[in-house]
């Protein structure tokens, strides 16, 4: 069963065109990458998958769920946004013990511990997050998406001011739990990480997708690295 | 390279001048396109036409020379000051700006975190342009109002021309007094309430003793009554001085220390009503509440114009002598209407941006804050009806006056909240939103302040009248309600 459809997918802000009839299919247990300069169309898609915008035309099911039905389909996934934005005046610990209430985690006690832990956060959790780090607030949004141990899982720019130990530590992380059998859709810019975590990737240019497939077919035999193919399809057109 | 890191009477050196123009001029431009964001342009364009058919409509219904003329001026400088006093704090906002993020939005307010021009400078240039705006939003098609339907209701040109300038100086008094109290309050919370508590203690002092006679500490109004120059002079000096000393308390480095709480969210959510999602919601409702400083804020804002109506009330009972006789009951009626502002600075507390990624919709967050809402309002609004009840030797009005003041409250709540959401300051500036509002909420409350007259007479029928009419708005307030998910379901917490 594919965990993620988009059919002919358009959505237009104004006169900006940000999606041009996009379609992919994901299928369960997937890593797959999506990839594209700044503007693209990446964070739109995300959006639109989620359930935070509304696509002009076309479909969209996120794991047999009308992407419309915004809130199951977020009861089933877990979203890292572009931006890290946990409530100003909540503490770290109190907003990962909302999430767990408005998911109606049982054991919240236990699975806080687990990611205060994981990303060695101990230290802030009773600072309120308007005054956490940026690399703090995006441990706490990666926790609050991993929280509650979903089937599929939607990422913004996950890396993003996470320092190398802790890049490692959730590249490592997601690597284990596709192994588990949860699909991950993620949109970056770091060519490297994409190379390494992702079983297909598609690169989004203008709104539209140029190129999808495996690394490897993407590479066509070249020998070149996904950073130069991708500048050269991005420069391109 | 020369900075412009310290030093207040920087703020005035030349030089610099092109640049704050250019600024002030890019400011401007920002804060339409926030507008217009929001609104859309049709909103944005017509919200001065709906102003200008407002306060055109207010002269011809109510002409300045009827033997109300006085209250019915008095009255509209009032709500003008409280107007300014509601837009004019923006050095808190500047605070919130320097150190939080505010959703998606970043503003021209944040330049001096990177670049090389003071926050004192750019807040200035900031209050400035937000003068301009409003005077040019709401202000100047308010006096145009004003004079065409002073033309229609045949008036002399002069009358309505100074009604529109006095009217214009306390709004501009009235920002201005907000931002030396907000300004006031980023460099100390402690001294900021102390000032605002001594100000309202000496002026209930001054006119309690009957020292000075109250319009007189109304500068624009007292010219108003004396066509004296002096006096708008003096509100003109005034102004200048209370912006001066807000950009000179103002902190340069905006900084807050960081704090540590023991983890409330827990035990709060255990205290209150309903199941586990919604107990979450209202605790970090709470929590926001509290720890943002913004509890006694809202409390104030709400209390205030609620006094102030009563304190001009009082007085032209006792100063005209007139027939019409204020009771308890009419106090009861303009409850919900103060309330628009409670629930606007509920929704300005957080972004909740974070909940666009879970699984909550808008209506429930909208659904918390009426809760909020409402556990702040209602006793203190009940509180207030009792003590004027008691105050006016009313007591077999106050509880006409608790229905009123209950069911306006909550009926206007609901109609804020269908029509506006979570972004009611903004909302508000839409021109089709207003307008909505305005036809919504005024009908019904005048009717009630009509009815409440005719309850000095004590008979049956107004009484009747008044439980039938507050019925009927509860009634009302429940359809609202019920139009709450489906119209903002689809929305969206962030920009």
């Amino acid at each position: 069963m594919a965990a993620v459809v988009v059919m002919d997918v358009f959505k237009n802000f104004g006169d900006l065109k940000a999606l041009d009839r996009v379609s992919l299919k994901i299928r369960e247990g997937e890593f797959f990458g999506l990839l594209g300069p700044n503007g693209a169309g990446k964070t739109t898609l995300l959006r639109i998958l989620t359930g935070q915008l509304e696509q002009d035309s076309g479909e969209v099911k996120v794991l047999g769920v009308s992407s419309s039905e915004r809130l199951r389909v977020r009861e089933s996934c877990g979203i890292v946004p572009e931006s890290e934005s946990p409530p100003s005046f909540l503490t770290a610990r109190e907003f990962l013990e909302l999430v767990c209430k408005l998911r109606g985690i049982k054991d919240a006690e236990e699975r806080i511990r687990r990611w205060f832990t994981f990303f060695m956060m101990e230290e802030g959790k009773d600072v309120l997050c308007k005054d956490l780090s940026k690399g703090q607030r995006q441990k706490l949004m990666l926790s609050s998406a991993f929280i509650h141990e979903p089937r599929l899982l939607f990422l913004d720019e996950p890396f993003i001011n996470l320092d190398p130990i802790y890049q490692r530590k959730v590249r490592d992380h997601l690597d284990s739990v596709r192994r588990e059998g949860v699909t991950v859709f993620m949109c970056t810019h770091i060519m490297d990480l994409a190379e390494r975590l992702c079983e297909r990737v598609a690169v989004i240019n203008n709104g539209r997708i140029t190129v999808m497939g495996t690394i490897d077919q993407i590479r066509k035999g070249k020998g070149e690295g996904l950073e130069d193919i991708f500048i050269r399809l991005v420069e391109s057109g | 390279m020369r900075t412009f890191s310290s030093g207040w009477w920087r703020v005035v050196e030349l030089g610099r001048i092109s640049r704050d123009l250019f600024l002030f001029k890019c400011m401007l431009l920002e804060e339409y396109r926030l507008q217009r964001s929001y609104v859309g342009s049709f909103g944005s364009y017509f919200f001065p036409l709906v102003i200008f058919i407002l306060s055109f409509f207010l002269v011809v219904i109510f002409p300045f020379e009827s033997t109300q003329s006085s209250s019915v001026i008095d009255t509209v400088h009032l709500l003008m000051s409280i107007y300014g006093l509601a837009v004019g704090g923006v050095a808190l906002m500047g605070e919130q700006v320097m150190t939080r993020r505010l959703g998606q939005v970043n503003l021209l307010l944040q330049l001096p975190q990177v670049q090389n021009i003071s926050f004192r400078r750019t807040m200035a240039i900031f209050y400035l342009k937000e003068i301009f705006f409003y005077q040019l939003y709401s202000m100047v098609p308010f006096g145009l109002g004003l004079i065409a339907g002073g033309v229609v209701a045949g008036l002399p040109l002069t009358g309505t021309l100074l009604v529109s300038l006095t009217v214009t100086m306390v709004f501009g008094l009235g920002m201005s007094l907000s931002f030396a109290i907000s300004a006031l309050l980023t460099r100390s919370r402690t001294l900021g309430m102390l000032a605002v508590v001594l100000i309202a203690l000496s002026v209930v002092i001054l006119v309690w003793t009957d020292l000075v006679d109250p319009v007189k500490l109304v500068h624009p109004l007292y010219f108003h009554k004396t066509a004296d120059l002096v006096w708008i002079l003096a509100s003109f000096i005034e102004m200048v001085i209370l912006s001066i000393f807000a950009i000179v308390v103002m902190k340069e480095r905006v900084t807050s220390p960081v704090k540590r709480y023991r983890s409330s969210l827990g035990t709060i959510s255990r205290l209150l009503p309903g199941n586990d999602r919604k107990k979450a919601l209202l605790a970090k409702e709470w929590l926001e509440l509290w720890r943002s400083g913004t509890l006694g804020p809202v409390i104030a804002g709400f209390l205030a114009p609620l006094l102030a109506i009563y304190g001009l009330v009082y007085l032209l009972n006792r100063g005209l002598d007139a027939d019409i006789r204020f009771n308890v009951v009419f106090f009861g009626t303009l409850i919900g209407y103060f309330g628009v502002m409670t629930y606007s600075w509920l929704n300005n507390v957080e972004q909740n941006e974070s909940l666009d990624v879970m699984p909550v919709t808008v209506s429930e967050v909208i659904a918390t804050k009426l809760r909020t809402y409402f556990l702040l309002t209602c006793l203190v609004s009940t509180i207030y009806i009792v003590a004027v009840g008691l105050i006016q030797g009313e007591p077999i009005l106050i509880p006409a006056g608790v229905l009123v003041g209950l069911s306006t409250n909550f009926y206007v709540a609901y109609v804020t909240a269908r029509l506006t959401g979570i972004r009611t300051n903004t909302m508000l500036l839409d021109a089709v939103t207003l307008m909505k509002f305005t036809l919504l909420v005024t009908p019904p409350l005048l009717v009630l302040v009509v009815l409440s007259f005719y309850l000095e007479d004590g008979t049956l029928w107004s009484l009747s009248a008044v439980i039938i009419v507050s019925a009927i708005l509860v009634l009302a307030g429940l359809l609202f309600r019920m139009g709450i998910g489906p119209r903002w379901d689809g929305g969206r917490f962030g920009f």
